[in-house]
């Protein structure tokens, strides 16, 4: 195995599956010649062509309506948008099309297509290029929607997004495109989707000086190493954390979710986008359905405030360790 | 000039009258069926049957049709039944619209999203280097939308084999220019053809469908439509005079085919709505009023 970032990584997916599968396709803004702003496809124009990897003219709206287009014709589009605040040009494609293609057309059309964007902040990107939209997506019918957290999970996670049946939003966390690194498997590497993760098992002998509370905590893709974080300091004060990577958002791993609280009886729910209707509220709700006898605390929300991303204040925005931290510990000793 | 048909297309020719035969029953039977307050499909075909039914007998087999579902001639020049139109309706089927063997897709927003997805899939033959062409129907309306203009702008930049049909309802233009007008902008090719006129309408197609297949890329028409015209140029009487100069057809063939299609929607009826079966018959005869594309009506 070699040790990969994330780009590497993902790279090393689209070339793979480019090789596998010559109905496979990479179309987006510069994701040519370039190789994409963060080069995420560097090399795949030189080894498969103008045909297979396309510089596009900027119109997120066209990219996504010819991947469609595509993908009802046979091939199997990858298209890149640039970054995931740029999508919402193509929204309207997305989920009136798109997501609904299958169910509209009585199974006779599935557009079988996986949409990789850049999300998140943490480049100082400010307000149009640091945003977190996967909850605009999730509450669409019809769309599946990954965001891995390690270079390992998105090379697996990728592959088996571009062999699924149906469209993938695949949301790559730029924050740690080079910083996460990791041994990522050669060749043939699957990671099934809907399945999460536990980075980190709570266990009942945690700290010398604390309560031995347990408490689980929910994040994905940059945010993960932010809960990390947050646990070993936690574990300091005696609180042992138990993290849970979603890796896929939709469709989530609800099982797993459901035996983490009903083992700690705790949970702090992390994301960057805004609290108001993101994905954590979701997950509350669920988990209020399937295991709200077994909450020893109410669910909490670390997140993104209902603001837009700032510029300067970019690390008092994202929910990063520092107050993840504190949540945690407040949920413990509820 | 209107174009004739080849005579080694002649075959293909009386299947283009038998579908417009059957758009025109399901037409007028759905018309009877709506006045006694049944809710039926939206669709869209006297006064736009010639340009869509020339349009569509221009096509190969293997080409595919983008438009917007409301375009009854279409899917019957491509094989549909009346009777999966009449399940359809009464919630028993899916779209025929929607058939992946017949290659045919509708829209059911009637955005223009269609439009830029069509270059999508003549784009994929492209790549895959089939002798594809894909036509994409849309109406007047449409070329004022930004799918219109992703759709045209990707099509010439990657000279996709997209043909786009236009339909311009004259007395309902959305604006003075032409349609056809767009393509220079995008560096395509454009024609503007008698809208009212099956000959036409295919001869238009037929070129736009042999210079896809040069590799010469897409291809913008404006099919203009008189409704004055339209009201008293029967496509199916143009057909017919088509056919019996050629020997091909008679007033026995013509009486057959009618009566087929009379017996096909009564059984669908039947099958799928017994209550509606029981009302009057249906019938091709040429009506007074046209039926404009469906978003006109709406808007």
């Amino acid at each position: 195995m070699a040790t990969q970032n994330m780009v590497q990584a993902i790279n090393d997916g689209l070339r793979h599956e480019m090789q596998r599968d010559p109905r496979v396709v990479v179309l987006g803004e510069d994701v040519g010649k370039v190789g994409g702003v963060f080069r995420v496809t560097q090399g795949l124009y030189d080894e498969f062509g103008d045909e297979r990897v396309i510089d596009t003219p900027l119109s997120e709206g066209g990219i996504i309506g010819c991947a469609i287009g595509m993908a009802l014709y046979g091939l199997v589009p990858i298209p890149e948008i640039q970054f995931s605040d740029f999508i919402f040009p193509a929204y309207d494609q997305i989920v009136s099309e798109l997501a609904k293609m299958r169910y509209r057309s009585g199974g006779e059309y599935a557009a079988k297509l996986v949409i990789r964007t850049p999300v998140g902040g943490g480049i100082r990107g400010g307000l149009y290029h640091s945003q977190s939209p996967e909850s605009l997506f999730i509450h669409v019918a019809g769309l599946k929607v990954v965001c891995p957290s390690t270079p390992e999970d998105a090379k697996g996670l990728l592959l088996a997004s571009i062999r699924d049946p149906d469209p993938v939003l695949f949301f790559e966390p730029k924050r740690i495109y080079r910083a996460a690194k990791g041994e990522v498997p050669e060749g043939e590497h699957l990671v099934e989707l809907g399945k999460a993760r536990i980075v980190r098992e709570a266990t009942r002998s945690s700290g010398a000086t604390g309560s031995g509370a347990q408490v689980t905590v929910i994040a994905w893709g940059a945010m993960v190493y932010e809960a990390i974080a947050a646990a070993e300091e936690a574990e300091k004060q005696g609180v042992s954390c138990e993290i849970l990577d979603l890796r896929t958002l939709w469709p989530v791993d609800i099982d797993a979710i459901v035996t983490s609280v009903k083992k700690t009886g705790r949970v702090v729910i992390v994301h960057e986008a805004p609290k108001t209707c993101g994905f954590g509220a979701e997950l509350v709700a669920l988990i209020n359905e399937k295991a709200f006898l077994h909450l020893e605390a109410p669910p909490v929300r670390v997140t993104g405030f209902d603001t837009p991303f700032p510029y300067t204040l970019e690390n008092d925005y994202l929910p990063l360790a520092h107050r993840i931290l504190p949540a945690v510990l407040e949920t413990a000793k509820f | 000039m209107a174009a004739e048909a080849d005579d080694t297309r002649l075959p293909h020719l009386l299947e283009s009258y038998r579908g417009l035969v059957r758009a025109r029953v399901l037409e007028s039977r759905w018309a009877e069926l709506e006045e006694k307050g049944a809710n039926l499909p939206r669709r869209a075909a006297r006064g736009v049957e010639a340009a869509l039914a020339g349009a569509a007998f221009a096509l190969g087999a293997e080409d595919w049709v983008l438009g917007e579902g409301t375009e009854l001639p279409v899917p019957f020049l491509r094989g549909a039944t009346l009777s999966e139109f009449v399940a359809h309706a009464f919630g028993r089927a899916p779209n025929p619209w929607n058939a992946r063997a017949r290659r045919t897709l509708a829209s059911d927003l009637r955005n223009g999203a269609h439009v830029t997805q069509g270059v999508g899939v003549a784009w994929g033959a492209k790549i895959e280097r089939r002798d594809v062409a894909v036509l994409v129907t849309f109406d007047d309306a449409i070329r004022t939308t930004g799918e219109f203009h992703n759709g045209v702008n990707f099509a010439g930049v990657f000279k996709a084999p997209a043909i786009f049909l236009c339909l311009t309802t004259l007395a309902q233009e959305a604006s003075a220019e032409r349609a056809a007008d767009f393509a220079a902008a995008y560096g395509i090719a454009s024609a503007v053809c008698d809208g009212c006129d099956f000959f036409a309408v295919a001869h238009a197609v037929g070129d736009a469908r042999k210079r896809a297949a040069s590799g010469l890329g897409p291809t913008l028409l404006e099919a203009r439509i008189d409704e004055a015209r339209a009201s008293k140029d029967d496509a199916l009487v143009s057909l017919r005079r088509h056919l019996e100069s050629r020997g091909f057809f008679d007033v026995e063939h013509e009486a057959r085919t009618e009566s087929e299609a009379a017996s096909e929607i009564a059984l669908a009826l039947s099958e799928f709505a017994p209550g509606a079966a029981a009302t009057a018959t249906a019938s091709v005869a040429p009506e007074s009023r046209i039926v404009v594309p469906t978003r006109r009506r709406t808007e």
